[in-house]
């Protein structure tokens, strides 16, 4: 069953009691709030997903809640909580949902170590996926969202998933999360997605997420051989240059971008090294989304 | 069954290798849920065989991924006393002890496998604290911005400084001076506890396993809070089991014991071993200490709060009267460690800034609070 076959109001209902469980491939969320504008925007753009019985384990039980200060009469504030920890510090009340996606992604960061995790997209199209870390600011979502809706199957947009014995990656579909400007670009480049409201003045500014494709949904657990390593690096002044990267860099670049390799410590620097052995790895600056894609399309990488 | 036996006892089973017959899927994800809570989930994984194929898959992921945080905890608090060696040795020029959970990692004991702690507890003479201290931040040990009441409070009571923390590394460093707070009037000969440490191979210096023990049993019953104490428990469960084999090894504690004036401590130690985890103490040791327990009607007491607050306290264990005696344990822990003048004081003062966080919300009037509060993230 999915999430759509039952009512947006049973949702809410099951919701408030925490009884949604989410399979999400690599981890099931078991998710609970209160909050009607988190249970709005959940129901939006997780309803493809699978709903897992009573019965099911959830890897993560996870909540967006109030906390209980005299701080909710006035500038009220959300927390997230993992069981029954809260990690961070309380942040304003506009940003519940926001809050419960950056939640779960630091519940499979610092919980989920069967796995190398980096900070970046993946995306795979006719069986060989790229991996596309890279830090804020560099178009990393957009480009997520434009490849995820021009053929490309989406497998994440924040954290790349590599199983540490096969080497494969792992699809951890979810939502995209799009940040200011870019936000109206997507709206404009496909009307027909599916976003959510905009949360405003989170620290990463105005963001909103887009509904993944159901399609990406449906293969959740259809794992992909790592065919290259993209820096995308958005330039304003730069229609397309391509880089080579030395192993040293490509390297240096995946392990700045992961969030559990000093905890794995020499599994985790052996998962790198054959990541970055068998792929090839480039940088990319660019202005032009339709040649990053031409470009990926043709996926002429020399190893 | 009910649940609160079923839990803890299952967990209590696991903790010694056992996976008790018929447990669901779902009774995997609440162990395993019970025991992250309690800080345990590292040494149930380290108790379980998890490379083979004996366990569900799903209480595989989660028990790797506990070990490999432990293993990291390891080498961490192994190059941490590697570096203290290093720095303090150039001009201090007495020993350095670790305690408790530092301790029981460094020196392989089986309390130390998968043993989860937050900061590393380290032992020096008092004489020494001012220039130890000025030393470690030229290291880039600094003390955590705290207000002054918890500085005043540190420094003229405790029996060790304000925490530590490495700028670069994030790393916690508490120094102690003593084992129990000054204030008390029960800090005991600092030499009579260190008496008979041992060097280990790494060059770092821990207790005698008699003076880790009853440290180990002193610092569980001195404490206000108790969310870890399972695992605190579990600690001298481990303990006892490991280093009680020796006749010598009782002796030595019960003599300490008598001198330093922590008899009741001990006598506690060994009964909830006993209760909980059905500890294998010798009868007689086990009769010795009674001398030692309070009077009936006290014991009586003491035995309904520590029965509870000594065993997990997550929601899913559902353990009766939690609130209440965690409530009477704080009320004790401090009772013991101050005189009342003084702990209607600090009552009055940690009240206040309570008021403060409920009225404001947390992470009010902390400037720095909006930078480490960044989820992972774009």
């Amino acid at each position: 069953m999915r999430l759509r076959d039952i009512s947006a109001s049973e949702a809410a209902t099951r919701l408030i009691k925490g009884d949604v469980n989410i399979d999400l491939g690599v981890a099931a969320f078991g998710i609970q709030s209160a909050l009607p504008d988190v249970q709005h925007v959940l129901y939006q753009l997780y309803g493809d997903y699978v709903l897992l019985d009573n019965t099911s384990p959830a890897d993560f039980r996870v909540a967006v809640q109030r906390p209980k200060s005299m701080r909710r009469w006035y500038k009220p504030q959300i927390h997230f909580l993992l069981d029954d920890f809260v990690p961070f510090l309380p942040l304003p009340r506009s940003q519940a949902y926001p809050v419960l996606e950056w939640g779960m992604n630091w519940c499979m960061a610092s919980h989920m170590h069967k796995y190398l995790l980096l900070h970046g997209a993946v995306l795979e199209k006719d069986g060989k996926a790229v991996i596309f870390p890279a830090p804020p600011g560099s178009g990393k979502s957009t480009l997520t969202a434009y490849l995820a809706h021009s053929g490309w199957r989406l497998l994440s947009d924040e954290m790349t998933v590599i199983d540490l014995q096969s080497g494969l990656v792992h699809p951890f579909v979810r939502p995209i999360c799009l940040k200011n400007n870019s936000i109206d670009l997507v709206k404009s480049w496909f009307p027909q997605v599916t976003i959510s409201n905009i949360a405003r003045d989170t620290n990463k500014g105005d963001v909103a997420h887009v509904k993944p494709p159901i399609a990406s949904v449906d293969n959740i657990k259809q794992t992909a051989q790592v065919m290259a390593v993209v820096l995308p690096k958005y330039t304003p002044d730069v229609t397309l240059d391509i880089y080579s990267l030395s192993k040293a860099d490509a390297f240096q670049a995946l392990s700045d971008n992961a969030f559990n390799d000093s905890v794995l410590g020499a599994d985790g620097f052996l998962a790198l090294q054959r990541l970055v052995e068998n792929t090839a790895a480039v940088e990319i600056h660019y202005n032009d989304l339709a040649e990053v894609l031409a470009f990926l399309n043709e996926g002429q990488f020399s190893a | 069954m009910s649940t609160t036996v079923k839990y803890s006892a299952h967990l209590v089973k696991l903790l010694s290798g056992d996976v008790p017959q018929s447990i669901s899927l779902l009774d995997w994800e609440y162990l395993i849920r019970i025991a992250r809570d309690a800080s345990v989930l590292p040494r149930v994984a380290y108790a379980l065989d998890t490379e083979g194929d004996s366990l569900p898959e799903y209480a595989r992921t989660h028990l790797i991924s506990a070990k490999y945080h432990a293993k990291l905890l390891a080498q961490q608090v192994q190059f941490e006393a590697t570096e203290f060696k290093r720095i303090l040795t150039k001009f201090y020029h007495e020993d350095v002890y670790y305690l408790k959970g530092a301790a029981y990692t460094l020196s392989g004991c089986d309390a130390g496998i998968g043993r989860v702690f937050s900061d590393i507890d380290m032992l020096v003479s008092k004489g020494n604290l001012r220039e130890i201290e000025a030393r470690l931040s030229v290291y880039a040990w600094f003390s955590q911005p705290n207000d002054d009441y918890d500085d005043m409070y540190y420094r003229q009571w405790a029996h060790e400084i304000p925490p530590l923390k490495h700028s670069g590394r994030g790393t916690i460093l508490d120094v102690h001076h003593n084992l129990v707070p000054i204030i008390s009037g029960k800090a005991p000969e600092i030499s009579d506890f260190t008496k008979g440490a041992r060097t280990l191979a790494c060059g770092a210096r821990v207790l005698a396993p008699e003076a880790m023990i009853l440290h180990s049993a002193v610092h569980l019953f001195y404490q206000e809070e108790y969310h870890h104490g399972f695992r605190d428990l579990s600690d001298l469960h481990l303990l006892f089991s490991e280093f009680g084999t020796e006749q010598a090894f009782w002796d030595a504690l019960f003599i300490l014991a008598q001198k330093t004036g922590f008899g009741l401590e001990l006598a506690l130690a060994l009964r909830y071993t006993t209760t909980l985890f059905d500890t294998p103490i010798p009868p007689a040791e086990l009769q010795k200490s009674q001398i030692w327990l309070p009077s009936r009607p006290k014991l009586v007491v003491y035995d309904w709060v520590y029965k509870r607050v000594l065993q997990p306290h997550h929601k899913l264990c559902h353990v009766s009267g939690l609130t209440l005696a965690n409530m009477m344990a704080l009320v004790r822990g401090h009772w013991i460690k101050m005189p009342v003048h003084i702990l209607l004081m600090h009552t009055a003062a940690k009240g206040y800034r309570n008021v403060l966080k409920w009225v404001a919300g947390k992470g009010v009037n902390k400037p720095d609070s909006a930078k480490n509060n960044a989820p992972p993230g774009p």
